[in-house]
């Protein structure tokens, strides 16, 4: 059980019922600040570019990608992991945390699904845009036609992961979207604005707080994150067989799976952390995300940085171990040393050695300093998709099609773009939904101080 | 009427003496109509050599002095002497040795490159006016440098003008001879960078068995040297599903490096057979040149005197291909006649196949080549789609393809034989790249037919297969090169 004494109040500053709500909805109820609408402007025009960005590929073709012949994938599919690694944050932090009983999730996991499905969206993106022929991107449905019928390719992991993705998408949205609805009635039964109560009637389907709205919820919650609980392993684990079922060295590795899944999960409580330093800091919630929350995300961070070493050593030792020159060629030679070792090192630093500083508590006392090794921890996690996909296509089995990789502008752009539309859809979070389970909230408000707990 | 005449004058002066005629304009008029004049040359032609000449021309050719260069100019392999320099085909197609195109550059030694700090792509003033990208030739001699001609057009098309540049002008006429060369004292390094389009950029195998070798008399002892690796990976055979059989045909290929020569005919011919489309310099410079089948060039030993090697690539029609596995719609599947084959309609692009592929041999429509004036090669006007095979389809933005082994061919000749109620002989199906081999280093046919030319050459103990440890089981063979280095060495 929560020990208040050891560990700190989950709420601080003694905070009544009613003052929970007015203080998460708050942030509604006023004019956000200048900074509110920069920010958007800016991630706005950001989207733009990307929307530009994704118009000049469709309309020219994927040429104006710095892909090639031998490089197939490129920065797309990075920016594709890595988003969907992202998303892992929000249902890991609801599901697992909630399995393990740890109750300091309730002031973080709207927010982190929030940001789960903004990046779910924006890595689903990528797929579709990769394809060569994107509005014939239907065949991949497995739906009975009058071609044959002609069925997809059931052996192939593009199939399995189209199917992952769509699934975690649906249910992380439901998910997220279905545990605000208790918070969404408060809104609409404290704003004065006929609009407002109009909308946010809508979306709270009737919610009156009843206890039999309260039993189907709560039965509801538990099927959804069952299924979510297994959706946060299976995605990336698929995810990773795009690679691992390849021939390709450094692509055909056992490994991956759990790689991924931890990877998955190192880059989305990283964001999870980036996101939290910012809203506590311009929003002044520290007394709901305290400094033990932050505490507890760091020392995640630095339990599952230990993992990512310890997979990379594998991987190495087993290319080594192996004795297959591919695959020696690939980790020794193009990855730790040659073209690519800015890329190897970079990804080794940022996510196995900067996040050790999490040993020390000022470190992980610090805003500054989590925002900065937060940050170092997904750009390393970039790196490690750039890793992965890019160098093992650039020189693999024949010499004679070795080629360097280089993104152009529209690529960037599209990256960017995805930015863009993450950081709008956050905004957009902050500004019209509570960014904080308040029922989930009120419930641990106490615990731990009373005798019974 | 001039040239009319001058024709004329020349037939009646060179050719009327073997005519059997005595009137001219009667042997003219003949001639002219039957297209053709036969004759023989009477023996005991009054042509002899005369060694002490040739000392006499080998002093005309200019010889530098010691820091100084000489340069060779000389026909470009695909452009020969510049007449064709507009047709986009071969403007595309890469130097056998060197496997650059879409321009001429001043080949220079490993040597003189590192002495004047000099890489592939810096622009090098040769001579008062002549400026161009240099290329780091192994092989090269110290103090030379070669120049292809054929370039430098101004005014006979769209496809070659102000590409690359002319040469003409330097080989200048002495004592009524043509130099093909001269001599220049300076390699002035610009410090200015080009890029060339290249179409491999690594030379080395990095000591992976990819081009078989062994020498002559280590053949002749034992025919499987060289290949020792082959007998190996095929007693180690295995596979958890059941072996695929082919009860009709079996479509295979065996490409005897002992033959190939480099010449690249084959990427000619099969670039007209399939409607290859041309991309352009900047696109080859991007690594997406579409030729379903490349020369691959190796070399070994000191970059000054290296070994080379050829090694045509195509795709290798896998039994165990990882491209079929991994597309989502199935567009990329295998026949029952041993051919991986792609479903152009159905393919979305994810590009999956051509990253699974190991040999790298599928190609990707990057853009739209047809009916594109940003790709004003030969398949943007009706006037040059005339080009085109009716009996293959052009591809689409947006899918992948590969060689096919011909696949039109193949129907059309199966078609003929069924419609004669014969069974198809060996050979009669040759495939575009078979066809236009001068060496007869491509042999394509029936692997079921144990009495077949390519049965035959897959038996040969110098086979093997490209990548053999991977287990795609490719149906495309290739015969160890066997290097006669004994008569070289001594």
């Amino acid at each position: 059980m929560y020990n208040k004494k050891i560990r700190g109040p989950l709420v601080e500053g003694n905070k009544t019922l009613g003052q929970i709500t007015k203080d998460v909805i708050l942030p509604m109820d006023v004019r956000p600040g200048m900074w509110w609408f920069i920010a958007f402007g800016v991630s706005l025009l950001a989207a733009l570019f990307g929307g530009y960005a994704i118009y000049m590929t469709v309309y020219k073709g994927i040429g104006t990608w710095g892909v090639n012949n031998s490089v197939g994938w490129g920065w797309e599919i990075v920016n594709f992991v890595w988003w969907i690694g992202i998303g892992h944050a929000g249902t890991a932090f609801s599901i697992f945390l909630l399995i393990l009983r740890q109750k300091w999730r309730t002031s973080i996991n709207r927010a982190a699904e929030a940001m789960t499905v903004f990046a779910v969206l924006s890595a689903a993106l990528f797929p579709a845009l990769h394809m060569g022929r994107v509005w014939l991107a239907f065949y991949i449905f497995p739906y009975p036609n009058t071609r044959g019928p002609l069925w997809v390719n059931f052996n192939s992991p593009l199939f399995w992961d189209f199917t992952a993705i769509t699934a975690y998408l649906l249910i992380s949205a439901s998910f997220w979207y279905l545990g605000m609805l208790p918070d969404l009635a408060t809104v609409r039964d404290r704003t004065t604005s006929k609009i407002r109560k109009a909308l946010y009637g809508f979306f709270s389907l009737g919610w009156t707080g009843s206890s039999r709205h309260w039993i189907r919820y709560e039965s509801l919650s538990f099927i959804l994150g069952g299924i979510a609980a297994v959706l946060v392993v299976s995605v990336h684990s698929i995810v990773s067989t795009d690679f691992a079922v390849g021939v390709e060295p450094g692509w055909h590795t056992t490994i991956f799976p759990p790689f991924f899944v931890v990877g998955a999960i190192f880059s989305g409580f990283a964001m999870v952390m980036t996101l939290m330093v910012l809203i506590r800091k311009v929003y002044k919630l520290t007394n709901y995300i305290t400094d033990n929350h932050m505490d507890a995300i760091a020392r995640i961070l630095i339990f599952i940085s230990l993992i990512m070493g310890l997979a990379y050593l594998t991987e190495i030792f087993i290319a080594w171990y192996s004795g297959n020159e591919f695959e020696m060629f690939t980790f020794f030679r193009n990855r730790i040393t040659g073209d690519y070792e800015f890329q190897f090192w970079g990804m080794i630093i940022c996510n196995a050695f900067i996040p050790q500083l999490f040993w020390f508590r000022k470190v992980r006392r610090n805003w500054i300093w989590l925002l900065v090794v937060s940050l170092s921890i997904n750009v390393g996690m970039w790196l490690e998709r750039y890793n992965i996909v890019v160098t093992s296509l650039s020189k693999d089995f024949l010499p004679s099609n070795w080629v360097s990789y280089s993104p152009t502008i529209i690529d960037i752009g599209v990256f960017v773009g995805t930015i863009g539309l993450f950081a709008c859809g956050v905004l957009l979070f902050m500004r019209y939904i509570p960014m904080m389970a308040i029922s989930e909230l009120k419930s641990v408000a106490n615990i731990g101080s009373k005798k019974e707990d | 009427m001039l040239y009319h005449d001058y024709l004329k004058a020349n037939w009646e002066k060179v050719y009327f003496q073997f005519s059997k005629s005595s009137d001219f304009m009667n042997f003219w008029n003949q001639s002219l109509g039957n297209g053709v004049f036969n004759y023989t040359i009477p023996v005991g032609s009054p042509l002899k050599f005369h060694g002490e000449e040739l000392s006499g021309a080998m002093k005309s050719v200019p010889v530098a002095n010691e820091n100084g260069y000489e340069v060779i100019i000389s026909e470009s392999v695909a452009l020969g002497t510049g007449m064709h320099a507009n047709n986009p085909w071969l403007m595309e197609l890469p130097d056998p040795v060197s496997r650059q195109c879409w321009e001429n550059v001043a080949a220079i030694s490993p040597g003189d490159a590192q002495k004047l700090g000099i890489e592939s792509g810096t622009l090098v003033k040769i001579a008062e006016g002549l400026i161009l990208p240099a290329f780091i030739q192994p092989g090269q001699a110290d103090g030379t440098i070669s120049v292809a001609l054929g370039y430098g057009h101004t005014g006979s098309g769209p496809v070659c003008n102000n590409i690359g540049v002319n040469l003409y002008p330097f080989a200048k006429l002495a004592d009524g001879n043509r130099s093909y060369g001269f001599v220049t004292d300076k390699l002035e390094n610009t410090h200015k960078n080009s890029q060339l389009a290249l179409t491999q950029v690594h030379y080395l195998m990095e000591g992976r068995p990819i081009v078989r070798e062994t020498g002559l008399s280590e053949y002749l002892n034992n025919p499987a040297a060289g290949n020792e690796q082959h007998s190996e990976f095929e007693s180690t055979h295995k596979s958890l599903y059941p072996e695929i059989k082919y009860d009709g045909f079996h479509w295979g290929m065996a490409i005897d490096l002992n033959a190939c020569i480099g010449c690249n005919s084959c990427v000619i011919a099969c670039q007209a057979e399939n409607n290859i489309p041309v991309v352009g310099k900047q696109e080859v410079i991007n690594r997406r040149i579409m030729h379903w089948i490349k020369i691959d060039r190796y070399y070994s030993d000191s970059p000054d005197d290296p070994k080379v090697y050829f090694q045509p690539l195509a795709c290798q029609h896998c039994d165990n291909a990882p491209c079929e596995n991994v597309c989502p719609v199935s567009a990329t599947n295998h026949s029952s006649e041993g051919l991986n084959q792609m479903a152009y309609n159905r393919c979305v692009g994810t590009k999956y196949c051509i990253n699974n592929c190991p040999y790298k041999v599928r190609r990707f429509n990057w853009y739209r080549y047809t009916n594109n004036k940003e790709f004003d090669f030969n398949t943007a006007s009706d006037l040059g789609k005339m080009v085109l095979n009716p009996d293959v389809t052009v591809r689409e933005r947006g899918v992948v393809e590969k060689c096919s082994f011909c696949v039109q061919r193949i129907q059309e000749k199966k078609l003929q034989a069924k419609l004669e109620n014969r069974t198809l002989k060996d050979n009669e199906i040759k495939t575009a790249c078979m066809q236009a081999c001068p060496a007869g280093a491509i042999v394509f046919g029936n692997l079921n037919d144990k009495n077949s030319m390519v049965s035959k050459l897959f038996d040969d103990p110098r086979r093997y297969h490209l990548l053999e440890e991977l287990h795609t089981l490719p149906s495309t063979g290739y015969l160890t090169k066997v290097r006669n280095d004994e008569k070289l060495n001594t």
